[in-house]
């Protein structure tokens, strides 16, 4: 099909243009479940703000670093998805979930777990314990969360990724912000703020952004009624969690080296999954705009048109599977 | 690329409902009890109590040169000292820690050295005199460095003694030295401990 045959749009109906608040759906309950955890948990956020706050030159330095990575945070985000941007909404409540409840429970639970596993002599392994299973996990249900929520559309492994980065995305951000603001002195704060920014890049989010595209594609299964293949699970929430678990290790030797190597490994090793992920995703995003339509060209035509085009083609494509959608519900 | 908001129709997916709600609830409450069961179960522990994998760190800083050593602390004995000792000069501990086992009878002494002869030199520097004659034989532990070991027991009743060095490849020698003392006579002379084995194999110094 070439270039030109591609850019015909499908009417729309009067119903397509109707845009639905997705994040808002009373009807299912782990909508109330995100209310009621994230509500709760910004504000105990915004007090703690407060509370950590010792100048407000500390906090500006620190909301300055904390902003530069939300920047390149969201040119990520923008430039990960190809077809169709996932609604605004959801990827708020993904936000919003990793940077309210799951930082501030998995704070609490370190907390609680680093005196409990220092009572077994585990001080030194306490953060490479702790850290994986409340983190990773309390990440990893937002993501379920926020998918169960965008289960009404068509789900691809590309919503996970989104999704997934998004909710490490949020926890990283809040983290950094608070230990930027752990110390009093403006210098100070640039430094861990500076170092947080630069060692470990978005790590929360890559891990978060695997994990999220195998649950996408387990949830994906289920919705097309192809047997979930929740088995993947397993690696999908321990691969992150070990990876993690090695992040937060304590040092194998004396020689700092060695303990800078062993980054790098794992840095690598993270970049290589979410990288996996993504390339996942897109060609996950492809099939569901092939199959809505009915397209016959391989995905290396479509990735050489222009931006604005394809932007174009995927907006035609969501109107396509909505009118489809629309008229394939009785009326009432 | 644009938003989103495309319903699926009714009838091709079926909503999760109350088993994702469940699962996350289950899950949380998972993983809040954890801890408070572990908390609830941990045996009671003394006050300076080596933990799992905890590493020490010796450094000497001498003649313009700089040295580090280290080793995983024997797990379950208790801390006597770990603070750094400044150096003195030439062949003077720089950094040391002592540790003593839970049934007080080791007690385990390291310290790192820089600018010894070799290791053999350094177990004789600082051995009383009556091990002049005594073989200084090699320890099979170890990672890539050898560890020589001089072992003695001079005094009718007590307990015996062993010391253990290992140095850098090349001069100026930084090394390690252990010294090992049984305060009973529980133990034979000729054996090394496991728990003493496990802190030589983890032994390292540059």
């Amino acid at each position: 099909m070439s270039p030109e045959a591609m850019t015909i749009t499908q009417p729309r109906s009067p119903l397509g243009h109707r845009r639905r608040p997705v994040l808002w759906q009373p009807q299912q309950p782990v909508f109330w479940l995100w209310l009621v955890l994230t509500v709760p948990s910004a504000v105990l956020l915004i007090v703690d703000v407060v509370r950590r706050t010792e100048s407000v030159a500390g906090l500006a330095a620190a909301t300055v670093l904390v902003g530069a990575q939300g920047a390149v945070l969201w040119l990520l985000i923008r430039a990960i998805p190809r077809f169709r941007r996932q609604p605004l909404s959801l990827r708020l409540a993904a936000l919003l979930w990793g940077g309210t409840f799951a930082i501030m429970a998995a704070s609490a639970l370190n907390t609680v777990n680093s005196d409990a596993l220092d009572r077994y002599g585990l001080t030194t392994l306490s953060a490479s314990i702790s850290a994986p299973l409340n983190e990773d996990l309390l990440r990893f249900l937002g993501i379920l969360v926020v998918l169960v929520l965008a289960y009404g559309r068509r789900i691809t492994v590309m919503d996970g990724v989104l999704y997934g980065f998004l909710v490490g995305a949020g926890f990283e951000l809040v983290e950094n912000l608070c230990y930027a603001l752990q110390s009093t002195d403006v210098g100070e704060t640039l430094g861990i703020g500076l170092a947080r920014l630069l060692v470990g890049f978005a790590l929360h989010a890559l891990w978060s952004a695997f994990s999220g595209a195998v649950l996408a594609y387990c949830l994906s299964r289920t919705q097309q009624r192809l047997g979930g293949r929740w088995l993947l699970l397993i690696p999908a929430i321990l691969a992150p969690m070990l990876l993690h678990a090695a992040w937060d290790s304590p040092p194998l030797s004396v020689i700092s080296a060695v303990q800078l190597l062993l980054f790098i490994l794992l840095y690598g090793v993270t970049l290589a999954l979410f990288c996996c992920a993504v390339a996942w995703g897109r060609r996950s995003e492809f099939v569901w705009y092939t199959e809505t339509t009915g397209w016959g060209g391989a995905r290396r035509d479509f990735a050489r048109l222009p931006r604005s085009e394809r932007r174009a083609l995927g907006a035609t494509a969501i109107a396509q599977e909505r009118d489809q959608a629309e008229a394939s519900i009785p009326a009432a | 690329m644009s938003e989103d908001t495309t319903l699926l129709p009714r009838t091709r997916a079926t909503r999760p409902g109350w088993l994702p709600f469940s699962m996350v609830v289950a899950t949380l409450a998972a993983i809040t009890a954890v801890p408070v069961a572990l908390e609830v179960l941990a045996p009671e522990r003394a006050d300076g109590t080596v933990g799992v994998f905890e590493r020490v760190a010796l450094n000497v800083d001498a003649e313009g040169a700089f040295g580090i050593g280290g080793f995983i602390a024997p797990e379950g004995w208790l801390r006597e000292s770990d603070e750094a000792v400044d150096g003195g000069g030439e062949a003077e501990p720089s950094s040391s820690a002592s540790f003593v086992s839970a049934a007080q009878d080791v007690r385990l002494e390291a310290s790192l050295h820089f600018g010894a002869d070799d290791a053999d030199a350094l177990l004789r520097s600082s051995s009383p005199a009556g091990t002049a004659i005594l073989p200084i034989t090699s320890a099979p532990h170890g990672e890539g460095r050898e560890i020589r070991m001089l072992e003695y027991d001079l005094d009718v009743g007590g307990g015996f003694t062993q010391s253990f060095a290992m140095c850098t490849d090349r001069a100026p020698y930084v090394c390690l030295r252990f010294d090992v003392e049984m305060l009973d006579d529980a133990d034979r002379p000729g054996t090394i401990r496991p728990d003493i084995s496990a802190v030589l194999d983890s032994a390292e110094v540059y």
